[in-house]
């Protein structure tokens, strides 16, 4: 498995540690070297398409990153792992699902392709599925993505949309309304155990979704409160690791210590005592306007990394 | 006075079909008012909608896939199919088929 100092060495001065945002877990996070790829939100390149945001540079340089995770995992690979780490796709702006999103970025879309990343759904892209429902179709689109180490979990991949749900449910109707309405319908379809996982949260979903059926689009900018996300995924950590899930994982399964997420744009890495152990959030950042982080994870190395 | 009237009403229907009948065109003369593209096969997709503009129409990707396969579809445009003839064996007899030999797909200009 390559280190983390392995693969900054391979790239080069292409790859940098992001704003000092490297830390080292008491145990291994993972046994490959794990990449992951943050909101991209792919439109049509009009005005309203904030990834190439009139910067024709910002795709060449996503492409760039693209030609060396397709060389990296052509000699790394099983050792190499790529998480897509939803909002892959802004589907709430496109116009026309993801097929004229296709034929702007061909590139892009097929060179992820061959690098076979794991997709994690986010909210600007969970309606790709919405659609297919009774054919079971995904699009390979996952809930959730997990790593272990030595048959143990130890690293939970999402898109961080979750921890919106649970942090407002008294607000359902003003700073994230648009989200439920996406979303709702196709949370259970994607991932069965979500009323566990959401706990109460997802009754005051299914109530608040039930009465109103439909919200008022939302006219406030979403407000992220980064200390709510760091306790949600704490102690979604804490309480899987002592053994209230109800999915088919046991305790004797976790021992997980590591939360990867995108959805805010903001990158950062963090980590919070509990339970007498360290536990870390790492928010990959985005790709747009201008952004271009990655999160890599590696044995017990967790860093925020920019692509030149 | 019938006959009269019997020779005017063949006369109008006469004159009123005779103004109905398109006369022959030539291809040329068909495509003077259209702006025209030969379709060959795997032909970049911006070539199309270079010239076509927009889709109208542009469906859901195909589920199985990854979701590099779609359909896009365009209102109110002018296909010409160039046809052929193929020779094709029945049984022990020689007959043949119009077949497709070309496509242009084209937009009024």
């Amino acid at each position: 498995m390559l280190s983390l100092n392995d693969l900054l060495q391979k790239a080069g001065s292409r790859l940098q540690v992001f704003k000092n945002f490297h830390l080292k877990a008491d145990r291994d996070l993972t046994e490959k070297l794990t990449v992951c790829i943050p909101d991209m939100h792919l439109l049509e390149k009009g005005p309203i398409d904030i990834f190439l945001d009139g910067h024709q540079e910002y795709e060449e340089r996503f492409l760039s990153l693209l030609d060396f995770l397709l060389s990296l995992k052509q000699e790394e690979g099983a050792g190499l792992e790529i998480i897509q780490i939803g909002d892959f796709f802004d589907l709430w702006k496109a116009k026309g699902n993801t097929n004229l999103i296709l034929s702007y970025y061909t590139n892009i879309v097929g060179l992820l392709g061959k690098v076979k990343p794991q997709y994690v759904v986010g909210n600007h892209d969970i309606d790709l599925v919405r659609w297919y429902k009774d054919q079971k179709e995904t699009f390979g689109r996952k809930w959730r993505h997990y790593t272990t180490v030595s048959g143990k979990l130890r690293v939970i991949y999402e898109h961080g949309f979750q921890a919106d749900f649970f942090n407002n449910q008294d607000s359902w109707s003003g700073v994230i309304g648009r989200e439920i309405t996406k979303i709702v319908g196709m949370m259970e379809y994607i991932d069965p155990d979500i009323d566990e996982v959401l706990g109460s949260a997802w009754d005051s979903v299914v109530r608040v979704f039930d009465k109103y059926n439909v919200f008022t689009p939302v006219n406030d900018p979403q407000g992220f409160n980064a200390h709510e996300y760091l306790r949600y995924y704490v102690n979604l950590l804490s309480r899987y690791n002592s053994g209230q899930t109800f999915d088919h994982y046991g305790p004797e399964d976790m021992d997980l210590g590591l939360v990867v997420i995108g959805h805010t744009h903001n990158a950062r890495l963090v980590q919070m005592p509990q339970d007498e152990r360290i536990y870390y959030l790492l928010d990959c950042g985005a790709w747009v306007h201008g952004k271009h982080e990655i999160g890599v994870v590696s044995g017990k190395d967790m860093a925020v990394c920019q692509w030149s | 006075m019938k006959k009269r009237l019997a020779i005017l009403f063949l006369f109008v229907i006469a004159l009123t079909s005779c103004a109905n009948l398109q006369p022959p065109q030539t291809l040329d003369r068909i495509k003077a008012n259209l702006e025209c593209l030969p379709y060959q096969k795997e032909m970049n997709w911006k070539e199309i909608s270079a010239n076509l503009g927009e889709p109208d129409l542009f469906p859901l990707p195909e589920p199985g896939t990854d979701l590099s396969k779609n359909a896009r579809v365009y209102l109110g445009k002018v296909i010409i199919f160039y046809t052929g003839m193929k020779e094709v064996q029945e049984g022990s007899k020689v007959r043949f088929q119009e077949i497709i030999t070309s496509l242009e797909i084209c937009r009024k200009k």
